[in-house]
């Protein structure tokens, strides 16, 4: 059977952060957000973009997989 | 009246608004009283701020902001603001609210008794590139004729290789999140689908659902997980005020002479 976890609305900052930043009412004029010299971790890659450096990432990512895949040779 | 601007946590029933004491963002050195300001059947749920002072995403900021708009979420109906949200008065608030009462009134009404459950489908496995690979013979022999010992993997071929995985993963994203929504949509009021943000994601979900019924979905969740392969993970969380549900658009307030606008 899957895994399953169960959390309120008070767990992870990531949960959190999804909704009350990405979600929800906006008034442009009223918007007073500032991401000016803050190191944005949370909202860095936050959406995944098809794209040259996805893929070549991904192909690297892949070809680490071969190496674990190779049997050993005597 | 207050001069003070104001900080704006979204809007409620004027006749439900509760009294949440000193729970909201600081100002002046300690966290602000949060209240109503009232126009007609609606209110805008505030607290004082700062004039001067930008909004930083930080969690000092970002907490009571999750706070209020939880317990406001508890205790009655809201359309919860995004983060960052600062009117420059109560006049300039109330003549925003003033001609879109009738607007907040209906989303308040569409969103009645109704709370957000959020579930999301992760593989949890150690590499997720290994688990695509290894149960696909398509990208194991791509993989083992690119990088086999000796061989030089040309750029394009690094690229086709890439986009096949992407076409494998989101193949597969698709199939599972049917299943899933299929499991899941039967009793609920309403779904939203995000896309993913990280490889090892299925399906970010948000279902809107009856208060009364809240239990009997966590339960429902259970039981589906109860049914998937090991290499699966749902987290469901929830309540949620109903922040990927809201559809209201408003018209905004009348020009007021020269406004900072965030940088």
């Amino acid at each position: 059977m899957a895994k399953l976890v169960q959390s309120s609305n008070s767990s992870g900052l990531v949960e959190v952060v999804d909704r009350i930043l990405d979600k929800g009412i906006v008034i442009d004029a009223w918007v007073k957000l500032s991401l000016v010299g803050i190191e944005v971790l949370l909202l860095e890659a936050r959406v995944v973009v098809s794209s040259v450096e996805t893929y070549l990432a991904y192909a690297e990512a892949i070809s680490l997989t071969a190496s674990a895949a190779v049997p050993a040779t005597a | 009246m207050s001069s003070n601007s104001l900080y704006v946590y979204g809007f409620v029933r004027a006749s439900e608004a509760p009294e949440l004491g000193e729970a909201g963002l600081a100002h002046e050195g300690k966290p602000a009283r949060v209240y109503a300001v009232r126009s007609g059947k609606v209110a805008a749920m505030v607290s004082a701020y700062d004039a001067n002072r930008r909004v930083l995403p930080l969690r000092r900021n970002l907490e009571p902001h999750h706070r209020v708009v939880a317990e406001l979420a508890r205790v009655t109906t809201v359309v919860p603001m995004a983060f960052g949200h600062v009117a420059q008065g109560e006049s300039e608030l109330k003549s925003l609210l003033a001609p879109n009462v009738g607007a907040i009134s209906a989303e308040l009404d569409r969103l009645e008794g109704k709370v957000e459950m959020g579930v999301r489908v992760q593989w949890d496995v150690q590499n997720i590139f290994k688990y695509f690979v290894d149960g696909d013979a398509g990208l194991a022999a791509t993989r083992d004729r690119l990088f086999a010992a000796g061989a030089t993997a040309m750029h394009a071929d690094r690229l086709e290789l890439g986009r096949m995985f992407e076409e494998r993963l989101q193949a597969a994203r698709t199939s599972l999140a049917e299943q899933v929504l299929g499991s899941l949509e039967g009793e609920v009021a309403g779904v939203r689908s995000n896309p993913p943000t990280t490889e090892e994601m299925v399906a970010d979900l948000a279902f809107l659902v009856e208060r009364g019924r809240q239990q009997r979905f966590e339960e429902r969740v259970a039981e589906v997980a109860a049914l998937w392969p090991p290499e699966y993970l749902f987290h469901c969380t929830g309540p949620w005020a109903p922040f990927n549900f809201v559809e209201l658009q408003l018209g905004s307030a009348p020009a007021a002479g020269d406004r900072e606008w965030a940088s």
